[in-house]
């Protein structure tokens, strides 16, 4: 609950555990990396800035089940997943929304495609892959999971997960050739 | 002992599948081989470079955004410690904040958007307590502010002045409580290079107008309608010209 200080008319916190504050301020600093992570479940932002907050919600009133010393960006990652799976998708399928991923081109506000357009192309690239490859090569090439931490956050064998990312660099390899190609000759 | 042909020739998809079920058996086994099989995958830094030209939104947004959705009943409930978050995001956001100008808006925006009428509405003042506090944050920011003492702002009423702080920089907050009990918010600080004047945008779910004198930047800020924040801040604006 929060308590007022009549004096400087600021608010402090106050909660049965002494270490919500560092919780928040954790949920604080990996809450890009959330965002990241709920846009490749999602597919579409207007869903990862749902996802992202009911998440941030959720593990403010489950902090007690986090054991410290643990990943915690694994932990919430896996509270993300869980709510999107149970709760977020199942109702925008309810009320038939569109599950189409969004493209670079058409983030203009958070997404500077014409300065950059190879990275525009690779976003587009990973954001059109089924949305089980895409949230397991977000897991693994943008947040820096291991593939075993990845199998443990998207509760599947760590083989399910090389399997993917074998099926991601089917598609997102020959990007990557063309950049380094560039690269060769500039 | 898998050699870095091996693995690059399996990140190219160029070993068979027994090759592969062996050569993944073996990295599930292994977590050093796991790492040296990361190292070399060659997708691995464009998509990581890719999805780091993609600005997520601010936590200060997501946090303050109405919770319409099926997750109501809890957002209710945890309403006190995403206020929390909105706080914390002050220093995370201005830190990603490209426009350096900008920074003071948006961290003051971040701190605003925790005052509620309750937190305005117990603060009475004594005889002379404002006057000094004015003077106090005038010295903070080189500014006289005594012109604010008892003047007219379109109806809202000056509880308080406090100098707050964005590293250095001093930040002068003069807390108002409009006619409906709403918190409003004249901040004052001193003029960088780029400053920019706005007559009403939205900020962290409120409304604000920025406009500039020869030495400060200003900013009026509060949870009201886009009319009535102009409105308001071309009352504001005639006293902030006398200072």
């Amino acid at each position: 609950m929060f308590r007022k200080h009549a004096t400087v008319g600021v608010y402090s916190v106050t909660t049965e555990k002494n270490c919500q504050g560092s919780l928040d301020a954790e949920l604080v600093s990996v809450f890009p990396s959330l965002w990241r992570f709920a846009l490749s479940l999602s597919g579409r932002p207007e869903l990862a800035d749902d996802l992202s907050q009911s998440t941030s919600v959720r593990a403010i009133e489950r902090a007690h089940q986090f054991q410290p010393g643990t990943n915690f960006k694994a932990w919430v990652f896996t509270l993300c997943r869980s709510i999107w799976l149970n709760e977020i998708r199942r109702e925008a399928i309810r009320r038939t929304e569109s599950l189409e991923s969004v493209r670079a081109e058409h983030m203009a506000d958070r997404f500077d495609t014409e300065a950059n357009i190879f990275a525009a192309e690779v976003f587009n690239g990973v954001m059109g892959l089924p949305e089980a490859i895409r949230n397991t090569v977000v897991l693994v090439y943008v947040e820096g999971f291991t593939y075993r931490e990845a199998a443990v956050v998207l509760d599947v064998p760590i083989g399910t997960v090389m399997s993917r990312l074998a099926a991601a660099r089917k598609r997102l390899a020959p990007l990557a050739d063309e950049e380094a190609s560039k690269g060769r000759v500039g | 002992m898998v050699t870095d042909a091996t693995l690059e020739k399996y990140l190219a998809g160029e070993l068979s599948d027994a090759e592969v079920a062996e050569l993944e058996a073996a990295v599930e086994a292994d977590a050093g081989l796991e790492a040296r099989l990361m190292a070399l995958d060659p997708v691995a830094e464009p998509v990581a470079e890719a999805f780091a030209a993609l600005r997520p939104t601010p936590v200060s947004e997501v946090a303050a955004a109405p919770a319409e959705a099926v997750w109501r009943g809890a957002m209710v409930a945890a309403v006190a410690s995403i206020a929390l978050l909105v706080g914390l995001a002050g220093g995370w956001w201005v830190a990603q904040e490209p426009d350096a100008p900008k920074a003071w808006v948006v961290a003051v925006a971040d701190y605003q958007v925790l005052y509620q009428p309750e937190t305005v509405a117990v603060l009475e003042p004594g005889p002379g307590e404002v006057a000094a506090q004015l003077s106090r944050a005038g010295a903070a920011v080189g500014a006289d502010l005594s012109v604010f003492e008892n003047a007219e702002m379109g109806g809202a009423m000056l509880l308080r002045a406090q100098v707050l702080g964005l590293g250095d920089r001093p930040i002068v907050q003069m807390v108002y409580q409009l006619p409906g009990g709403t918190p409003l918010a004249l901040c004052l600080t001193e003029r960088g290079a780029g400053a920019e004047a706005q007559d009403a945008f939205a900020v962290s779910g409120l409304m604000a107008s920025r406009w500039q004198t020869e030495d400060h930047d200003i900013l009026l800020i509060g949870a009201t309608s886009e009319n009535e924040i102009a409105a308001l801040a071309g009352a504001a604006r005639q006293l902030t010209d006398q200072i």
